[in-house]
């Protein structure tokens, strides 16, 4: 398929790509450190330490597709990459998934190495459980910039929506804490949006390996990116469909 | 100083001529900040300090520090191409003109979402109760002092590439690495690392120290705050000169 050797082109392009990987790996690192010594000086476990190391994992390692979108619909590059044999839509998120791919097996390591170093503990048990629904949850995440760069047709500058999606994965997905810290109301409002499973979800089972609410969180993460998937398919539909009207 | 005015004021209506995205990223980036506070506020609702740092003190930090970087980006955003144009050669415009190169270069752009921060930063800092008769002289002085700072910083991370070639993204990742720190609870930080908040990465001088400053004035901390812009910006401006006697052209006029 090609989709599958774009993933592959993408993922050999990011390992050249050193300096990139390893300024994201440092800034992991710093924030790691940070929320160790905030740990630290509230005298909690080592086990928020690997929570933030775990849902940093993945947003750190998030590809910035919406930049590359809208600067292609921007210069109207869009329109010259519409007429290859393979959709445009599938080329973007198969690079995404190849850049982010690469990006997850070095920051894995990397942060994985830093929070056994800072807490002094090994990685949970769960964590065999955590990493694929993360890899899953990381697709999702790849579809969602896909979501916000193709609203670039529509709006132009996609920062603004970036900035509030992504805060709100912040804090109804609980990157920097777990949603258990928040009080029930927000709690509640958080797990009722597609962005608590996103984050939470997942880097909870690292500490509760529960089979049954593994299974759950899997099938929550299936249902909201099937529905994604839907969304941004009649997005790139109708951005098509502008293009045909204004032209490229 | 009537160049610099100028300058500014042509950025300004440059950035305000498309108004709907100005408004966009101004309004977004402030309601950004107000996500970003929000997760510290749940935090502190649980927890009541961190050694001794409350909410309010969150409150200032995320004060002082919005203002200080929204006024550093309206003021100054050309700074985030530096290290592109000094790699491609694209100081070559600038020193054909009979004033400073980098402040041309520095003042060249503005960013529209730095009114969203400064908003926020007036609005938290009001909040704050910072906002009195006596606190407004010290509110603006630290906002001043910490853009020059967050400016003079830039600058250096930026003029590395003088030396290592295109640096854009390590410089641009410093940049975020020392707004990172400014906006953390400083009682956590220690030893070797608080060293490095008040040298290499200023965050003590932009956030820590201003909001000791807000919370309890004394003159010998309103001095080293002051001082420290002045040699922040010493450093920079020497350290950039240095670097342009090794600039090479682009080649733009040939």
């Amino acid at each position: 398929m090609k989709q599958v050797a774009i993933v592959a082109l993408a993922a050999r392009h990011a390992l050249h790509q050193r300096g990139e990987v390893l300024f994201r790996g440092v800034f992991y690192i710093a924030i790691l450190l940070i929320f160790a010594r905030l740990w630290q000086a509230l005298g909690a476990g080592g086990s928020y330490v690997w929570y933030i190391a775990l849902t940093e994992w993945i947003v750190l390692s998030m590809p910035l597709l919406s930049v590359d979108i809208e600067e292609d619909v921007r210069r109207g590059d869009v329109a010259y990459a519409i007429a290859r044999p393979v959709s445009y839509l599938h080329v973007k998120i198969a690079e995404g998934l190849g850049n982010g791919l690469v990006r997850l097996l070095i920051l894995g390591g990397l942060g994985g190495l830093a929070a056994w170093l800072l807490t002094g503990t090994p990685p949970p048990r769960g964590l065999l459980l955590s990493l694929p629904l993360g890899t899953l949850a990381f697709s999702i995440l790849v579809l969602s910039q896909a979501a916000i760069g193709l609203s670039a047709f529509w709006i132009g500058d996609t920062a603004p929506l970036f900035w509030i999606w992504q805060k709100l994965l912040f804090v109804l997905g609980g990157l920097m804490f777990p949603i258990d810290v928040y009080p029930q109301w927000l709690q509640r409002a958080a797990y009722a949006t597609p962005f608590a499973p996103l984050l939470h979800g997942w880097a909870r089972l690292m500490f509760d390996p529960d089979p049954a609410l593994a299974a759950r969180t899997a099938a929550l993460l299936l249902f909201w990116g099937a529905a994604l998937a839907v969304f941004v398919a009649w997005l790139y539909r109708r951005a098509l469909a502008i293009m045909d009207v204004n032209g490229g | 100083m009537r160049h610099l005015r100028a300058l500014l004021l042509t950025n300004l209506k440059a950035s305000l001529a498309q108004r709907g995205a100005f408004w966009a990223r101004a309004v977004f980036m402030a309601l950004n900040n107000g996500i970003m506070l929000a997760i510290w506020l749940l935090f502190f609702l649980r927890y009541d300090s961190v050694r001794g740092w409350r909410a309010a003190d969150t409150l200032s930090i995320y004060g002082v520090c919005a203002t200080a970087f929204g006024l550093a980006v309206v003021l100054g955003h050309g700074v985030n191409d530096l290290a592109r144009r000094i790699h491609e050669g694209g100081l070559d415009a600038l020193l054909t003109q009979p004033k400073d190169v980098l402040l041309q270069c520095v003042g060249s752009k503005s960013e529209a979402s730095g009114w969203g921060d400064l908003f926020t930063g007036i609005v938290l800092l009001g909040v704050g109760g910072h906002l009195t008769p006596a606190g407004i002289p010290i509110c603006l002085v630290t906002a001043v002092s910490g853009a020059v700072i967050f400016l003079a910083s830039m600058v250096l991370f930026h003029s590395v590439a003088f030396w290592l070639g295109d640096t854009t993204v390590v410089s641009r990742q410093a940049v975020h690495f020392l707004l990172l720190f400014s906006l953390y609870p400083s009682t956590i930080f220690g030893g070797w690392l608080k060293l490095l908040l008040f040298t290499a990465l200023p965050a003590g001088f932009i956030g820590y120290l201003p909001v000791d400053l807000l919370h309890r004035f004394s003159w010998g901390t309103l001095l080293a705050v002051a001082g420290a812009a002045v040699a922040y910006a010493g450093i920079a401006v020497a350290v950039f000169r240095f670097g342009l006697r090794r600039y090479q052209s682009g080649s733009r006029f040939a």
